[in-house]
């Protein structure tokens, strides 16, 4: 009896170790637990500097201010892992918030109105994804040159004019998008945990998961291994237009109007969130749990530097600083990790 | 009647004005290990290509299978189930051993993925092998042997029709490379196909059934079992002798001295490296290299031990400079890793000079006389402004007289004979002569035996870390069955 509780005791201890060892296999995990405990070391800071940091009702601030970025990081991460960046993201968001407000100014069913704003953003992401893997454009330019393209539309969608106010009818849209609440949290936050589950689901549990990781570690292994480069790289551009396409309904939805410069320099705030957060700007690693870490700095920072009344341009600076430290921290340990692979 | 795996017949391949492939004819039994010394490289990759994916040709017809998949009208362009495992590895270095084996598979239909089924199965396989590798490690994490076994499982899983292990002897320790052979083994007998390409013939008889042996893109001869012996590879071997004379002997000028040195790899290691000798480390376990040439540059230190470099303490200063305190390193593939292409010949071979001309007020007459000296040597390649247009025996000149011009007091080699046809080896081991000529001390870092013994003075034995023999050149002939 004794024997049996004992080895039952060894095989949880076993099974425990396991456990742990497999956690900490997840490729960027071990960046991820660091950044999280610079998260909390932050939270606690603030919370010690400004103890209405810690209100409830900041907390809900806090959160419906981070589910944005998250969500724009979480298609930033999906093209970072693959090696590629996207810097549409920005203006992909200022186009949906153009087009969606300009259709219900003009009267369209708000439902109609999302889904032609989501149609025309997936154009975006199939052409990012178009001119990167089967055109051969380097990621950089070919979403700068789409990310110039998508602030003009969303300029001339309305004739050089902010949109009037979406009105009354378009009540359900904002409430659904950001005023409303589900089981007490802002359905904003809501909106977030479901894009977050679906991704991370495919990111870590999909074969499009791997093939994604597999073409930013290495391209030309991957299409050896039969792995599709050209359809997976658009598939990530396309996530990345649906996560910056619902940014863009949520600003709508939260200014109850069309703002041409919607989401300027949302790119970098979705680069800053997946950085932070262990995604490497050289591929291949990083997962969306690092993501929502990243945000959740970025959101924390801004908010607890806004309450200890620090000005905008110091908080810039701050952040700044915490990202290019991440990318650094990234370059670092991939370049000075001992590999025991093969000689040379 | 034996099945036939692969059949080529007549196959011509041409590119260029040049003829890569000469009226190929091979055939592999199914089961069979089929080995292939290219006596020059001249085609290697041509067949290499042509087996793994169904590009056009310009005669001839080749059957996998008994299937006819390409023929001189017709190319299909797609893929044939034939798998190389060579140097350059294929596999992901970010994901995980068993999402290498069975996710990244062609065919592999599952989308939503079950590590722990996936798991179980490369288990059942490793097993077999009898091989300890943890499915859910990352193959970053792995050893070369290691990465080895995962590329085999991964083509045995795959179905592949044929398995080419190609000069996987530069990448092995002799230890690992022996176990890899067993595993190769025991796989043909249960039907697997094998197509071993190795430069050496010491090392392709070991394991192969028959043996062609290819040179200018054609197969000269096929040797059967029984005709695998010394005499009949001889006719086709070069001699490797040094056709001038002897480099002198520094006897007693000690420049690099080792005193129980240790660090993570290296376990009390104590040597001392004499001006113009050429010494071989000879590691069996494939462990010392990264840490002997990290102290040398300076990124590490030892934990214990001392190190004297001429007659002075080797301190992380002096590492920091090492080149201009007269340490070189040549590393493996050097005309591609050590070589600036968008710079001329000239520019290339001044590239390290430079340095030590900052101070000479007349630099263009020393550049002068530079290139009147090598161009006794290299000849009119010399003024070649794009080195690209340049063949490898030229490159490796420019590699080696670019330190022969410099001269430092030691140059590391790490493999130098790697992937090279035994042309270029005879010519590799005559450049390393000249470096000896010119006092320069030579340390060949090494995995395999390979030519090393024609050059060496001494031949050091290393075992997890530490020198376990060392042989003098009157000793090299007892060399290889210890070894």
């Amino acid at each position: 009896m004794i024997m049996t509780k004992n080895k039952g005791e060894l095989t949880m201890g076993n099974d425990k170790q396991n456990a742990f060892k497999r956690i900490m296999a997840i490729r960027g995990m071990g960046q991820v637990i660091t950044v999280a405990f610079g998260l909390i070391v932050l939270c606690i800071v603030f919370g010690i500097i400004n103890p209405t940091f810690f209100s409830s009702k900041n907390i809900g601030n806090l959160l419906r201010q981070i589910a944005p970025i998250l969500i724009i990081g979480i298609g930033q991460s999906y093209v970072l892992i693959t090696g590629n960046i996207d810097l549409s993201i920005g203006s992909v968001v200022g186009m949906s918030c153009m087009i969606s407000a300009t259709l219900m100014t003009k009267g369209v069913n708000p439902l109609v109105a999302v889904f032609i704003t989501i149609i025309c953003c997936l154009i975006v992401g199939v052409l990012n994804g178009e001119l990167v893997a089967k055109c051969k454009l380097p990621p950089f330019i070919a979403t700068l040159g789409t990310m110039t393209i998508a602030r003009g539309i969303a300029q001339i969608v309305n004739n050089n004019y902010n949109t009037d106010s979406i009105g009354d009818g378009a009540k359900v849209f904002r409430n659904f998008f950001y005023y409303g609440k589900t089981m007490g949290l802002y359905n904003t936050i809501w909106i977030a945990i479901v894009l977050w589950i679906v991704f991370n689901f495919i990111l870590s549990k999909t074969r499009t998961g791997r093939h994604i990781y597999a073409i930013g570690s290495n391209i030309e292994a991957s299409k050896l291994s039969g792995v599709n480069t050209s359809v997976t790289t658009i598939k990530v551009y396309v996530v990345s237009a649906i996560c910056a396409c619902t940014v863009g309904l949520v600003t709508t939805a939260t200014s109850g109007m069309g703002t041409m410069d919607a989401g300027n320099s949302y790119e970098m705030y979705a680069v800053a969130a997946s950085v932070i957060g262990g995604v490497s700007t050289l591929g291949g690693q990083g997962i969306l749990l690092g993501t929502v870490i990243g945000a959740s700095i970025w959101g924390v920072l801004q908010n607890g530097l806004q309450f200890a009344g620090a000005p905008v341009a110091i908080r810039n600076i701050i952040i700044g600083i915490i990202v290019v430290v991440s990318v650094l921290l990234d370059v670092v340990v991939r370049t000075g990790k001992p590999r025991k692979s093969r000689v040379n | 009647m034996r099945e036939e795996i692969l059949r080529m017949e007549n196959v011509t391949c041409k590119y260029d004005g040049i003829t890569f492939l000469d009226h190929i004819n091979l055939n592999i039994f199914k089961g069979e290990i089929m080995g292939l010394i290219p006596i020059n490289s001249q085609g290697k990759s041509w067949l290499f290509n042509l087996l793994c994916q169904n590009y056009p040709i310009d005669y001839g017809r080749i059957y996998i299978n008994n299937q006819l998949v390409n023929y001189y009208e017709h190319s299909a362009y797609n893929r044939n189930r034939v798998y190389i495992i060579e140097k350059k590895s294929k596999l992901i270095q970010d994901l995980s051993v068993s999402d290498n084996i069975f996710v990244l598979k062609r065919g592999f239909r599952k989308y939503i993925i079950n590590r722990k089924v996936l798991n179980k199965q490369v288990n059942l396989f490793l097993e077999e092998m009898n091989v300890s590798i943890d499915p859910d490690e990352l193959v970053m994490n792995l050893n070369s042997y290691e990465q080895c076994i995962v590329e085999l499982l991964k083509a045995i899983i795959s179905g592949s029709k044929l398995i080419v292990i190609s000069d996987i002897s530069n990448i092995l320790s002799v230890v690992d490379l022996s176990k890899l052979l067993d595993l190769i083994k025991s796989y043909s007998e249960k039907g697997f196909t094998f197509l071993y390409v190795g430069n050496h013939h010491e090392e392709v008889f070991k394991i192969c059934d028959r043996v062609a042996l290819m040179k200018d893109g054609r197969i000269i001869r096929v040797l059967d079992e029984k005709e695998l012996t010394e005499d009949n590879i001889k006719a086709y071997t070069i001699s490797f002798e040094d056709a001038k004379p002897s480099a002198p002997k520094y006897d007693g000028q000690g420049i690099l001295k080792f005193e129980n040195v240790s660090t993570n790899h290296l376990k009390n290691m104590s040597f001392t490296i004499e001006k113009g000798e050429c010494v071989v480390f000879f590691d069996t376990n494939n462990m010392i290299y990264s840490d002997l040439l990290q102290i040398m540059n300076g990124e590490m230190m030892p934990g214990q031990g001392e190190i004297i470099w001429n007659q002075k303490r080797f301190t992380s200063k002096l590492a920091k400079n090492a080149l201009e305190n007269g340490i070189a390193v040549i590393v493996e593939n050097a005309t591609v890793n050590m070589l600036f292409q968008n710079l001329s010949y000239v520019e290339n071979l001044y590239f390290l000079i430079e340095r030590k001309l900052k101070s000479v007020k007349n630099k263009s007459k020393v550049l002068k006389s530079i290139i009147t000296e090598y161009e006794n040597i290299v000849g009119q390649e010399i003024y070649e402004t794009d080195i690209s247009k340049l063949g490898l025996t030229s490159l490796y000149n420019l590699v080696y007289y670019r330190i022969h011009l410099y001269k430092p007091k030691v140059v590391f080699c790490l493999q130098p004979f790697s992937g090279a046809d035994m042309y270029l080896r005879k010519h590799i081991a005559d450049l390393i002569r000249e470096l000896k000529r010119k006092g320069i001390a030579v340390i060949i870092l090494a995995v395999s035996i390979s030519d090393t013994l024609t050059i060496a003075d001494r031949f050091l034995v290393i075992e997890n870390g530490s020198i376990v023999k060392e042989f003098s050149k009157e000793k090299f002939s007892s060399l290889r069955s210890i070894v």
